[in-house]
Formats: structure tokens, sequence, C-alpha cells
């Protein structure tokens, strides 16, 4: 009996080892996480799909075209990596391109990224600045291959795209919202760490706050993860106990912890949401929700790779002018019943920031 | 600085370490060493919130994070104990599976990744204990806690009194001293064992469901984040002493809590608050070293 079940163990031991040759997922498009809601429609619309071009110069034939998409984050976080997703699969299916998803973990970087370009990907999807140093050693040595770098700003590497967010701007207007929403006169942010991308939602945040309402207290607590929800319920819980009502998250799964302490608290603690509409995670207690719309950033990427004009060598700036005023959206489950002029400040803002007339702040008072 | 909110927060927190921690002494004392607290944590974690959401009722959570917990124990034995490997080894193993089989399930049964939320988890209901919390400081102890959290506090009375006061805690014992002296006795060291491997598996399939349906009312993919090893750094500092477990248990949960208000106060930066938890770590080196075979 025990010799079986050693052999038994062995051998599946063995097994195991067979489970990487196998060929990955593709992944399914889009998700059903209850934790977003539909990143869709912040997505261009579909009668785009029939107008994909036929006649570009460089433009690669329908079975040419294979792309990755490589994130450090895992897919199902119902936030940046599966918004990005789904503008990647966006663009595969209106190109008819041949995918590939990997979830990468530390250490491993330079290796996908080198098995990818390998395998014949010519455009590889990079996610998060994690993955900026390996996007640089890489990239120079197939100079064939296009890389784009999702959040990570490289520039002066020919076949690289780099993208920069603007998150404060966004921010600025969640900012606005809360300070005028607030009916204790402070506000907070549980941010995940406390690192320059990181903090550039904060300083607009605090930016816009001071702005809309100068005498607002505006309190930021830094969780040092984003994988703990039960840290970003205390920290949460912690700013709701003392006055401040209005919470924005900043923080992916530690920042679910944030619903949750104002789903205990009820009525009267609002949330604001991040980077994509999390108002339906909590009807009736978030104002809004700052929007990133990566979707918009990976299929335009995608898109230029599918026409042949894809350009590298420069990081793009995704403000709010590139992306059609995404940044701040109010929630969409109608239970939100906003004060006066609420609404027509964050318009006006926004406007002026489309403008130029206001430049939201990026890093925040401590840092400078 | 609140101290009602701090105090709260700090049994918020220890409750589930120091469940895991009582459990880890029980087998400590009998001479296993039992390193998938994180793991058992975890799986309780996780039935508790299929089990909830499927049953419609914390009860039903709680008892399937137990059993969960129960059926990973009984494989820990049968690995170590009949197979003979080394616990070590098997205890870092099972704890990659576990966390690597929560993913897959969230994915297989739920077709989530990343994390479950939902409204129609239910969560575990908050007693406030009636005459005691009107206790002026002391009242802040028996407020709006889950009866999980309550019971961790027991807990350590329960098992210093099993330990140290009765025939089943001499045995224990003596499995973890002198082995051979007890079997020589006649006392059946394996089943000892195992009794104490079953009290840790109910235990961490407590602190699980505490850590999910409890406090929070989800789960999220890998959300102990090391409160198991926290447990057995605990149990490594007690000196097999539950009053020690409990109040090293409580001095993490504290300095926690104090960080969080000290971050709120905006007076040290928050790097240096984050590291408030593991000075704390460092403070009980430094006042007693961590004793090797322990672990």
């Amino acid at each position: 009996m025990k010799r079986a079940s050693s052999m038994i163990l062995a051998t599946m031991m063995a097994a195991t080892l067979c489970a990487g040759c196998g060929n990955s997922n593709q992944g399914t498009a889009g998700t059903q996480a209850t934790t977003t809601a539909a990143p869709e429609s912040t997505a261009p619309k579909a009668d785009d799909a029939e107008s994909a071009p036929t006649e570009t110069e460089g433009e690669k034939t329908k079975g040419d075209l294979k792309a990755a998409f490589i994130t450090p984050q895992a897919l199902g976080d119902g936030s940046v990596t599966d918004l990005s997703y789904s503008g990647f699969t966006k663009a595969a299916e209106e190109f008819g391109m041949e995918t590939q998803v990997v979830e990468v973990q530390v250490g491993e970087y330079e290796e996908t990224l080198r098995s990818m370009a390998q395998e014949g990907y010519g455009l590889l999807i990079c996610l998060q600045p994690e993955l900026v140093d390996a996007v640089c050693t890489v990239a120079p040595e197939y100079p064939d291959i296009l890389f784009f770098s999702m959040n990570g700003e490289i520039n002066d590497i020919p076949n690289v795209l780099g993208s920069a967010n603007k998150e404060q701007e966004g921010s600025y207007l969640a900012g606005v919202a809360a300070a005028l929403m607030s009916e204790t006169g402070k506000i907070g942010a549980v941010i995940g760490q406390d690192m320059a991308q990181n903090n550039r939602y904060a300083a607009g945040y605090e930016d816009g706050a001071k702005a809309a309402r100068p005498d607002i207290e505006v309190s930021i607590l830094y969780a040092g993860t984003f994988e703990d929800p039960a840290k970003g319920k205390e920290l949460a819980l912690t700013l709701y106990n003392s006055g401040y009502d209005v919470v924005y998250q900043v923080a992916a799964k530690t920042g679910l912890g944030v619903f949750e302490a104002a789903k205990e608290l009820g009525e009267g603690h609002y949330v604001v949401g991040c980077d994509v509409d999390q108002s339906p995670l909590l009807p009736g207690q978030v104002i809004g929700s700052q929007i990133t719309p990566y979707d918009t950033w990976v299929y335009a990427a995608m898109k230029d790779y599918g026409e042949g004009k894809f350009t590298g060598g420069r990081t793009e700036a995704f403000s709010m002018n590139r992306t059609d005023g995404a940044g701040f959206d109010f929630d969409s489950t109608g239970k939100i019943t906003y004060k006066d002029g609420v609404k027509e400040a964050v318009e006006d803002s926004k406007s002026k920031i489309m403008s130029g007339e206001i430049v939201p702040e990026s890093v925040r008072e401590k840092d400078k | 600085m609140n101290i009602a909110l701090l105090i709260q927060a700090a049994m918020r927190y220890s409750a589930p370490v120091l469940l895991a921690a009582v459990g880890a002494l029980f087998c400590d004392c009998a001479g296993v060493t039992f390193i998938i607290l994180e793991a058992q944590m975890l799986l309780g974690c996780f039935f508790a919130v299929i089990a909830g959401y499927y049953f419609q009722s914390w009860a039903a959570g709680v008892l399937c994070a137990v059993l969960a917990s129960i059926l990973l124990g009984w494989f820990f034995v049968w690995i170590t104990m009949k197979m003979k490997a080394i616990e070590l080894v098997v205890g870092f193993a099972i704890n990659f599976l576990i966390d690597g089989l929560t993913i897959y399930l969230l994915r297989m049964v739920f077709h989530q990744t990343g994390s479950f939320v939902s409204p129609e988890i239910p969560a575990i209901p908050r007693i406030t204990v009636p005459v005691l919390s009107q206790i002026p400081l002391i009242g802040n102890l028996f407020y709006q806690q889950t009866w999980i959290v309550y019971f961790a506090f027991l807990s350590v009375l329960i098992a210093a009194v099993l330990i140290y006061h009765t025939s089943f805690g001499l045995h224990i014992l003596s499995s973890g001293a002198n082995p051979e002296a007890a079997k020589a006795v006649g006392i059946h060291i394996g089943q000892t064992r195992i009794q104490c491997i079953m009290i840790a598996s109910v235990l961490c399939g407590l602190a699980g469901s505490q850590l999910s349906i409890g406090f929070l009312s989800m789960f999220s993919e890998g959300m102990t984040v090391g409160k198991g090893f926290i447990a057995l750094g605990a149990l490594m500092f007690s000196n097999r002493k539950p009053a020690l477990v409990l109040f090293i248990t409580l001095l993490f949960g504290f300095a926690e809590a104090i960080g969080n208000q000290v971050q709120l106060s905006g007076t040290i930066a928050s790097e240096l608050v984050l590291m408030i938890p593991y000075l704390a770590v460092l403070a009980c080196v430094f006042v007693k070293k961590p004793i090797p075979e322990q672990i």
C-alpha cells in the first residue's frame, strides 16, 4: 500500500512537470467579475469594426498578426488588467490577430518577453511599470518586434511605445466631487503604495478638493499592499470613524475593503471608485469613479500595429484630451442624489483641464 | 488616538492569528511542526465564502470551513505520519498547493478571478456583550465582534487548562518532550498528535472563516497575507506559554492598529509607520530569542 501510494505520488509529481508544455489559455474576452460594470461602455463602439482599413502601406495580412498580452497582475482584478484586456481582445477580434496571454511572476519578466518574441508575436503588450526594465533590456535585442508598455514611460527605443497616464486629471475631478458632496468637510483616500505613480492620484485628488472647497480637510493613508482587503477595511474604518465621510480608494484588492467598510457603516459614508466605474459595487454610496480608459490605450496600440502605423521611440501621454474626456464618471446606478452644483462644478473643471486652464498637481506637497 | 477604536481594531486583527497560534501551540507541545496554518486559514476563507454563498447561511460557511481544514489536516497526518515525510518540507508544499488550489477553484466554481464579492455572501453577525461592554475602557473588548473573536480569546484559556492541567495535556506534553519515554509508559503518541492536529485544524478553519465572512464578506486570492506565519512567529517567542501567545499576538494586533491611527495623524512618514508591526517583531527578538527547535 505504501509502495503503491509512493509510486502514484511520484508519477503525479512527474506529470506536473509537463504542465507547462501545453497551450496556454487564450482567456475569455471581457470578464464576468461582479466588481466591475461593463468595461465595454468605455471602449469604442462596434461600428468601427467594419471600417478596418484595407490599403495602408505596410499593413500586415490577416495571418501575420500575432499579439501577446503580458501582465504582472492576474486577470480578474475587475479593474486595470481586465480593462486593458478588453481593449486587447476587441482589437484582436477586429483585426483577426492570434493572441496569447501570460500572467508573469516576478523574476520571469525578461525570459517571458524573449520567449514571446521568439515565438513570433509581432506586438507585445506589457502591462504596468514593473515590466519597464525588462522591456528596456529585451526590446533592443528584437528590433523587429514591437512593444507597448502600458503605464510605463519609455523613450528613445525605436520599437517601444511607452504610455503615461494622467491620473491626476481624473483624480482632480474626483476631489472636486468628493469635497462638494462631503457633509463633514473631511475627505480621505486609501492608496496602495507610497510611490510616484500612486501619488499622482493622491496629488490630483487633494488639488481638486482644495480648489472646490478651500477649507476641506484631506487625509491620505497608505496600505503598503494591493492584496489585503482586511487592511483596506481597517484603514477606511479609521477614516470613517474619525469623521471623514468620503474615501477615495486607489488600491486594487485592498481597495475592495473600503467598500466593505462603507457597506458596514451604512448611509452617509461614501466611496470614490478607481480606474473603472465601481458604483454597482455599492449602489447609493459611490459618488463616482475616476476612470482610466486603459482599454482605449491598448486598443490604440493594437490598432496602430494592425494598420502598420505603429510608431515607437516615445511615450504617449493619454491625457483627457487624447481619450475624449474620459477621466471621471458619476454614479451609474441612479441611487445617488447629487447636491446642487456638484455636477456642474465637475464638468466645469473638466473643460478647464482639457483646455489647459487648469493643470492638476501630480506631485504631493510632502514629496516636493 | 482613539483608544476605543484602537482596542476594537487590535482585537479584530489578533483574533484569526490567535486562533492559529493556539492551534500551533497544541501541535508544538506534542512535537508536531505544524507549518500549514496559512494553508488551512486560506482554505477556511475560501470554503466559508463558497458554502455561505450557496447555502445562504454563515453557519454553513463556518462549518464547511472547519470541515475543509480538517480534511487538509488529515492529508497532512497521512503524508507525515503514514508516509513518514518531513513536516517542514511537506508543510511548505501544502502552503503553495492551497494557494494555487483556491485560485483554481475560484475560477472553476465562480468563474471569477482575483476576488469574489457579492451582496449575497452572508456575514457572521456581530455581538455586543450586554453588561460587560458598558464598562468604561475594558468595555471595548466586548463591543461588536463576532463570536469567533470572543472564542479566540477564550481558546487561550481553554488551551492553558487543557495542556497544563489535564491528563490529556500531560499526554501532549510528554509526546513532545520525550516521545520514547511516553511510548514506554503506554501513551499513544500518534493518536495524541493526530488529536492536536485536528484541534489546530478546527481553530484554523474558524480563523479563516472569521477573516472572509466575519470581518469582511468576500474572498480575495491570498487574502491571509502571511497571518499563518505571524502566528508561528508568535508561537516561537512564547516558550509554549499560552499567556505569552496571547500577549504577543495582541502586541502585533495593537502595532497594526496604532500604525493606522498614526498615519491618520500625519505626523510620521507612511513608510516608517508601515514598518511598525515588523518593528514589534524585532522588539520581541531583542527581548527574547526565539528557540530554534520549537519550529
